[in-house]
């Protein structure tokens, strides 16, 4: 704990923080319908724009010929891949420049692509030309008037087979000797002495597919410039579009613009998870808008939102030595991961959370490989290749005939008092000592197969960006926090205001996040993980705002601040607390009594510390538990997951209902992973062949067991009072691919598992 | 084939909106009359549930329904639902049934349907209700407790 700062844990008493009956305030306009997405915007004189698809999987255009589409009555524009002004356009990149550069913990990486070229790297992908016109359907037509001379090239599915000597080089100019695009790995301590080491050593092999972030809005540009009525000379930017925060350099950039010449209109994001990647459609939306001087929308299709993989697709070997008392000596596992497209993030799938262990010997190798698929970003159910520390510690138990969890608690470095109470707590909720059994050991009433599992994992404890809040106390004795956003969800927001209400002394309707385009561009909120920092961010400001009321109030009131404080948006005297005052009344000039605000902002994040890849330990301040129990029928293969116990210590739940919330997203994100999702394409033609939502299997609400999640609160974290975030860690394919093998007695490697993989097991197919 | 102008009554205002043929009744709900709320486009297919409206006191799909169809219709729309105070609104505020927020209309007027004629639904009810919606969040289980509580509320039981 000595590395807090701030004044985190100084308070004991909450009065909103943690209450169930506080609903968001926020929520309202998202619920209501009220909210605003970009591809629901209209704006007057609006017109349409789409830009050519990819019907291959890999291919170069030669040429083409765009007369017949420019002739189209209704055409506004036509721009190739040839335009003077995309070609002179910085390549489009992930992340560009790299958000992460120079941080140790998350080396993300992307190779950028142009704006628009004449190469497509994945059957979809956009390619050549863009038009505008009237009406979508102007578009398509246009589209299909544009006579094209195609040079269809090899294509690559899957990253084992493009590292075969073999395979053909998917990009040349990049000048790599295969399709491996980075080499990752690390050492800790002498592997090939752990293994000499090891009584028992197992090797097996893990694989997960590439499964789609599936924003529930497809991505959308809504794009207009016009001299701003408050700015200088020179048009700006109006631009509608989902989440601003890793595309706006990207514009900015390509249109050499300042960012005070940039609207950024958009706060609602929809679900975009951790999908960091730009679109294209971001930059040709406002040069089309240009072209034509009118408003442009771009709006993606179902099928176009495609184009984003989440995970990766990973090949893993592992091998692990244990000693007879299921301690681990050695651990080496080498992944294959695709990549998929350029533009994607490459992301280091190493095995650090074997770093969670007493394990000195730890051996790490990854190669990020490119294919013709999708682009890599992350979420949803971030967690890569995660799965395979929790099935290696179930190959333990299940060699040395052990209690999985026994094993787990002996191989954590810091078992306690977090990790203990949260498996306490969960075994409890899901009566594990009555049930559990050896693999293969209960044939339930109906004829299924009884299979339970568990594993447990750190909380993710503090974000990987600062955050900024302001706060303005006005003379309606209100707080607002400009807000720019973007908002995907709400609940961190809301959990914000929630922490200023109590810092502050404030009702918590008083508190309100206002939008504000031009706020700071570092707003508070976040992804999940980040509401324990954002929230911290958040107290900081009104402390410090406080301590600024308190101190004009004293100079009103003729006292010292020691001798105030505050309660329900109001100042009183502590020594006579029914003499109290709003504090709008010290919002105000003392001579003339005009408004004044008060203001203060604070920039900064909790101290950094549990994701560092150079320390040898992963802090196991905060941990969480996760159990389930499925049942498989091996007549057909199917398996049903009964119920999930999630018992998560959150450090401090600053809004209860969210907090649930967010545990139960995972553990549905969790069943959609290990059973139903999956990418096909084609092998011959690298077509999609299921990219809709009847052959692309997210859950439905049918598909979700019941599920239990245990709140715990140590205040371990170091997040707001001690708060963590709560999801990300939460999901792990793995836990039901080890009971599904605590169900039959074997091993299902890949995900989803799917029942022919059961039968295939079991002998039956 | 032309525009032709059709009579909607859309959250029990009567109007009149000019629409092409094949204009389905999501896309004259947002172009037609500016109403975005319930006119999302997750899958555009009708598999989703994201778009729906209750016409004529059944639920439907917006984006697979075509506007001339709706004729004279009666449509209600997540915006109508809001301005009615239905308790629906606020039970999903309290249970943060929403996260991305997307979705969220979709499921609000499923259940709007569903409590209009079965105000005593059970949980099982509620969730065979919403087989037909998507959430990628994962908010699944607000929901019903969510519905469960709007239940409650219009049978005088709690506030």
């Amino acid at each position: 704990m000595e590395e807090f700062e701030g004044r985190n844990q100084d308070r004991q008493e909450f009065k909103v923080v943690g209450r169930k009956d506080i609903p968001g305030r926020l929520s309202y306009a998202l619920v209501a319908g009220a909210a605003k997405y970009a591809r629901e915007v209209i704006v007057p004189g609006m017109i349409h724009g789409k830009i050519l698809r990819s019907p291959y999987a890999r291919a170069r255009i030669k040429g083409m010929d765009t007369s017949r589409a420019k002739a189209l009555p209704g055409v506004k524009a036509v721009v190739t891949w040839e335009d003077e002004q995309i070609k002179a356009m910085p390549l489009l990149s992930a992340l560009d420049p790299p958000l992460f550069e120079g941080s140790p913990s998350l080396a993300f990486q992307s190779i950028g692509i142009p704006v628009l070229g004449n190469e497509a790297d994945r059957e979809g992908d956009e390619i050549g030309v863009c038009v505008a016109a009237e009406s979508e359907e102007l578009c398509d037509e246009a589209l299909k008037l544009v006579d094209i001379e195609w040079e269809v090239l090899p294509h690559l599915l899957d990253p084992v087979k493009a590292l075969r000597p073999d395979a053909p080089i998917l990009h040349p100019e990049l000048d790599l000797p295969s399709n491996c695009v980075r080499r990752w790995g690390w050492e800790d301590g002498d592997v090939e002495a752990g293994f000499r080491e090891a009584d028992h050593i197992v090797e097996y092999d893990r694989f997960f597919p590439f499964f789609n972030t599936h924003k529930p809005n497809p991505f959308a540009v809504v794009a207009w410039w016009e001299q701003d009525h408050v700015g200088d000379e020179g048009k700006t930017l109006f631009i509608e579009s989902d989440s601003y925060t890793f595309a706006l350099r990207a514009v900015m950039t390509a249109f050499n613009l300042p960012e005070d010449k940039i609207r950024w209109l958009t706060i609602c994001s929809g679900g975009q998870y951790c999908d960091l990647v730009s679109r294209r459609l971001v930059i040709l939306g406002p040069l089309l808008a240009d072209r034509t001087g009118r408003p442009v929308r771009i709006a993606n299709t179902r099928r176009d939102s495609f184009d984003i993989g989440g995970g990766g697709a990973d090949y893993t070997h592992v091998k692990i030595g244990f000693k007879d008392d299921g301690m681990l000596s050695a651990v080496h596992a080498s992944v294959v991961s695709s990549i998929g497209t350029r533009a994607g993030i490459i992301s280091d799938h190493s095995i650090e959370f074997f770093r969670m262990t007493k394990c000195p010997n730890i051996k790490s190798e990854c190669m990020s490989v490119f294919t013709n698929t999708a682009r890599q970003s992350a979420d949803p159910g971030l967690p890569y290749n995660w799965e395979v520390f929790t099935t290696a510690m179930w190959r333990i138990a299940d060699e040395l005939a052990m209690d999985p969890a026994e094993v787990m608690l002996k191989n954590c470095h810091t078992p306690g008092p977090s990790l203990k109470l949260c498996i306490d707590k969960g075994k409890e909720a899901i009566g594990w000592n009555g049930k559990w059994h050896a693999p293969g050991a209960l044939r339930l009433p109906n004829g299924k197969m009884h299979g339970m599992s568990f594993r447990y994992h750190d909380a993710p404890r503090h974000p990987h960006a600062f955050y900024t809040c302001t706060l303005i106390l006005r003379s309606d004795s209100k707080v607002y926090i400009p807000h720019r956003g973007s908002w995907r969800g709400v609940y961190c927001e809301d959990a914000c205001a929630l922490v200023v209400a109590e810092e502050l002394g404030a009702r918590p309707e008083d508190v309100v996040v206002q939008f504000d385009p031009n706020a700071s561009a570092t707003a508070v909120g976040g992804g999940s993980d980040g509401g324990g920092a954002a929230t911290w961010v958040a107290k900081e400001a009104a402390i410090d705002l406080k301590a600024l009321l308190l101190k004009n109030a004293a100079a009103v009131l003729k006292v010292t601040p020691g001798e105030l404080d505050t309660r329900d948006s109001r100042v009183f005297l502590k020594a006579d607390p029914e003499k109290s005052y709003p504090f709008g009344m010290f919002a105000a000039d003392t001579v003339f009594g005009w408004p004044r605000d008060i203001t203060t902002s604070y920039t900064g994040r909790p101290p950094f510390s549990s994701w560092k890849r150079d320390t040898r330990y992963r802090i196991l301040d905060t941990m969480n538990a996760l159990f389930c129990e499925v049942e498989v029928d091996t007549e057909t293969g199917d398996v049903e997951i009964t119920n999930y116990v999630a018992a998560c210590d959150v450090g401090k739940a600053i809004r209860p209902a969210s907090v649930e919330g967010q545990i139960e997203g995972q553990l549905v994100m969790n069943t959609a992973s290990a059973k139903l999702e999956d990418y096909i394409w084609d092998e011959k033609t690298g077509v999609l062949l299921n990219g809709n939502d009847l052959e692309y299997k997210v859950p439905t609400i049918l598909d979700v067991p019941p599920i239990e999640p245990i709140v715990l609160e140590t205040r371990l974290g170091n997040g707001c009072y001690g708060a963590t975030g709560i999801s990300h860690q939460i999901v792990d394919k793995g836990i039901i691919a080890c009971a599904v093998h605590n169900a039959i007695g074997k091993w299902i490697d890949s995900v989803p598992i799917t029942p022919d993989k059961i039968l295939e097991a079991l002998g039956k197919i | 084939m032309s525009e032709r102008i059709i009579k909607l009554v859309v959250n029990g205002k009567s109007c009149e909106v000019l629409v092409e043929p094949h204009w389905t009744l999501q896309r004259t709900l947002l172009y037609g009359l500016g109403l975005t709320g319930s006119a999302k486009t997750f899958c555009d297919h009708g598999e989703c549930g994201a778009c729906t409206v209750i016409v004529d006191g059944r639920p439907v799909l917006s984006c697979v329904t075509l506007a001339i169809e709706c004729e004279g219709k009666s449509i209600e729309t997540i915006e109508g639902i809001a301005a009615s105070g239905h308790p629906l609104i606020h039970a999903y505020m309290k249970w943060d049934a929403a996260q991305c927020g997307y979705c969220t209309p979709g499921f609000v007027v499923t259940a709007k349907a569903l409590l209009d004629r079965n105000p005593d639904p059970t949980e099982e009810e509620v969730r065979q209700a919403f087989a037909g919606n998507l959430c990628r969040c994962g908010t699944y289980p607000r929901h019903t407790k969510a519905v469960l509580e709007a239940a409650r509320q219009l049978k005088g039981e709690t506030r």
